[in-house]
């Protein structure tokens, strides 16, 4: 077997269940060799590679390496590594094993060229996913997690419905363009919708990643969504239903982010209205549109990974990561801080970093295809992603209100990750033609222009001026514990209350017919009884031989009826 | 979860009210440097508001004030208590 027909998917999934079942040191080593290893398969595979495997008579083009998915399969692989070098304090088998297995079908997902191939990886990335959020081990984790299952089962089903309705009417079970019509065309894309966390269908990612594990957290947050973002790259480029989808997902959940508590849950919302930049480039659905949407993700992956990272390095230390119950921490989580903040200055996309050299090239998509409201959005958006992620977390973790919280800096193995991943967040800012050469389509300009990190800096200037204003005068929202109600609230609240009275009615029913079947079959007890008594005339001793007359007039009808039909 | 407690020095440089207003003037001439900078600085944009001295400015200012205000609006309609889920 040569390097070009292994799958770096399977790879990791097959390290996963071996880490399992593993003693502590051997998995450790495992958990960072397996990551590794698939980065060097992967980049012995030459792009273009197909394999493919006949099961039933059916082609399944269980690999397809091409420029599209080489980006998605690498970044996986780096965030997997580093995941697995940021949990290495921890002992917890679960994750660990499930964690290489989540990856691993993240990774099979997108290098998957035929949509039976995408479907079982797709389901995978559900059922192992849903372990690192069990693996919290709270009440609230569990209950979490059932609702989370829920979520991401029911995309599996409407992607299989949809699978089999385009594969009926087209007879192709090719993963590749689509055009949105059909109802099996239909189905996909709203299967793809709800791991992309579209509008209403986006609850999960809120309700469930803050639930999850320290490391559970930050691993959550590279594959899922990010692998249906690939998908939608993938099926639905240029579908310009997208635009107005990924505008809303921009927007929305900038505000929930300023009045939310808990800091890991403000990442998430800001995760939500990242992916709208993703979404908007693959509607838009030009070159550079769809280099935007990769590259983006990519950067994505990593300095989102860096923020929950660091959030995560202070749950571990602190116990919580509530708003109002941290302040301070720079002066005991100095280099926790430092990397905090160079993950929240890519998001914002400062220049010279990740985040800038990506959403520069969605945002020259965007006027380039005339979608100036668009373009402005992304613009400002890019401000509101600062001051939700960029500035409320390191701010009211870091810095603000000392709460006297004094603890120990984060643990080497995770310094060591968030360092790795600061240092790529930097990287990709200075050198933006490494990320730019692994692109779909070539990229002919740099990100650099004058006016361009001039108009940026000046956004960012000025936000972080009305930050200061708004905090120095006390009108900053005050943080408080809290619960905050999204379309989740629905099945939550209204949808269980119905749930339960239909499930009271239902036994009221139930507990009807049970007493009046009840009552009928003693009645029918006494019934039978009474004619079975000895003095009734069906429960009389009868007479053989009249028996015997009977039967054979029985038998004589029978011989009659036979010769005379 | 928390690892045993250090002794660590009390007062940071942040602390410091002296200092958090060297930040606040450092903010306020970054902003005013970036304004006349970009007056001259953005004859390359491609969009006319771009090209407009100080409307990107403002906008980003009001922008961000107007979704905070927004924000705040939001809560009573959103916010519930902590246990609003695990209550029943």
């Amino acid at each position: 077997m040569t390097a070009t027909e292994i799958n770096p998917g399977l790879l990791m999934i097959l390290a996963g269940l071996v880490a399992a079942v593993l003693p502590l040191t051997p998995r450790r080593y495992l958990t960072i060799a397996a990551p590794a290893l698939g980065i060097i398969v992967l980049l012995a595979t030459p792009i273009g590679t197909v394999s493919t495997l006949t099961v039933a008579g059916q082609a399944l083009a269980i690999l397809r390496l091409d420029g599209l998915a080489y980006p998605f399969a690498l970044i996986f692989l780096i965030a997997a590594l580093l995941n697995a070098i940021f949990a290495l304090h921890q002992e917890n088998r679960v994750q660990d094993g499930a964690g290489m297995v989540y990856a691993g079908a993240a990774i099979g997902a997108a290098l998957a060229g035929d949509l039976v191939t995408l479907f079982i990886y797709w389901e995978l990335t559900a059922l192992a996913s849903v372990f690192l959020i069990l693996a919290a081990g709270t009440e609230r984790a569990y209950r979490a997690s059932m609702r989370y299952l829920v979520w991401q089962i029911g995309s599996g089903v409407l992607l299989l419905a949809g699978i089999l309705i385009h594969y009926r009417a087209t007879g192709s079970l090719l993963f590749g363009s689509m055009t949105l019509g059909s109802a099996g065309t239909w189905l996909i894309f709203i299967a793809f919708g709800i791991k992309c966390a579209f509008p209403l269908l986006h609850s999960w990612v809120q309700d469930a990643y803050p639930e999850a594990t320290v490391t559970g957290t930050v691993m959550l947050s590279a594959f899922t969504t990010k692998l249906a973002v690939y998908a939608f790259a993938r099926a639905f480029a240029g579908e310009s239903l997208l635009v107005p989808i990924g505008a809303i997902m921009i927007c929305f959940p900038v505000f929930f982010a300023i009045i939310e508590n808990d800091l890991r849950r403000v990442l998430a919302f800001s995760l939500n209205s990242q992916l709208g930049f993703m979404i908007v480039a693959i509607g838009i659905g030009s070159e550079l549109a769809i280099n935007g949407a990769v590259a983006h993700a990519f950067a994505h992956i990593l300095y989102k990974g860096l923020l929950f990272m660091s959030m995560g390095a202070v749950l571990y230390r602190v116990g919580t990561v509530k708003a109002s119950e941290l302040g301070g921490l720079y002066k005991s989580m100095p280099l926790t801080t430092l990397f905090c903040i160079i993950g929240a200055i890519s998001i914002a996309g400062f220049p010279l970093t990740s985040g800038f050299v990506t959403k520069t090239l969605t945002l020259g998509a965007a006027e380039a295809a005339g979608y100036f409201w668009i373009g402005l959005l992304i613009l400002f958006a890019s401000a509101g992603v600062f001051e939700q992620a960029g500035i409320k977390v390191p701010f009211f973790a870091f810095f603000g209100t000392d709460s006297g919280h004094r603890v120990d800096e984060a643990p080497r193995s995770m310094l060591v990750a968030m360092g790795l991943a600061a240092a790529a967040c930097i990287f990709i800012g200075l050198f933006p033609a490494l990320l730019y050469g692994i692109l779909p389509y070539p990229v002919a300009k740099s990100p650099y222009s004058l006016a361009g990190v001039v108009i940026k800096l000046q956004i960012l200037a000025f936000s972080l001026l009305a930050f200061a204003v708004l905090v120095r005068n006390g009108m900053w929202p005050k943080d408080a514990p809290s619960t905050l109600l999204g379309s989740d609230w629905l099945l939550r609240k209204p949808g269980n209350a119905l749930l339960q009275g239909t499930a009271r009615l239902a036994a009221r029913i139930n507990d009807g017919v049970a007493a009046a079947t009840e009552r009928a079959a003693s009645r029918s007890m006494s019934l039978i009884e009474a004619m079975s008594h000895p003095d009734t005339r069906f429960g009389k001793p009868w007479p053989t031989g009249r028996m015997a007359f009977w039967t054979t007039v029985m038998l004589g009808a029978y011989l009659f009826l036979s010769y005379a039909v | 979860m928390s690892a045993p407690k250090r002794e660590r020095k009390e007062t940071g440089w942040f602390d410091s009210p002296g200092n958090v207003d060297k930040l606040w003037r450092g903010l306020l001439a970054a902003c005013a440097a970036l304004f006349v900078v970009g007056i001259f600085a953005k004859s390359g944009a491609h969009v006319w508001i771009e090209k407009i001295p100080g409307a990107l400015e403002l906008l980003a200012f009001v922008g961000f004030m107007v979704v905070v205000r927004a924000a705040k609006a939001l809560r009573p309609l959103v916010s519930r208590d902590e246990d609003y889920y695990d209550r029943d």
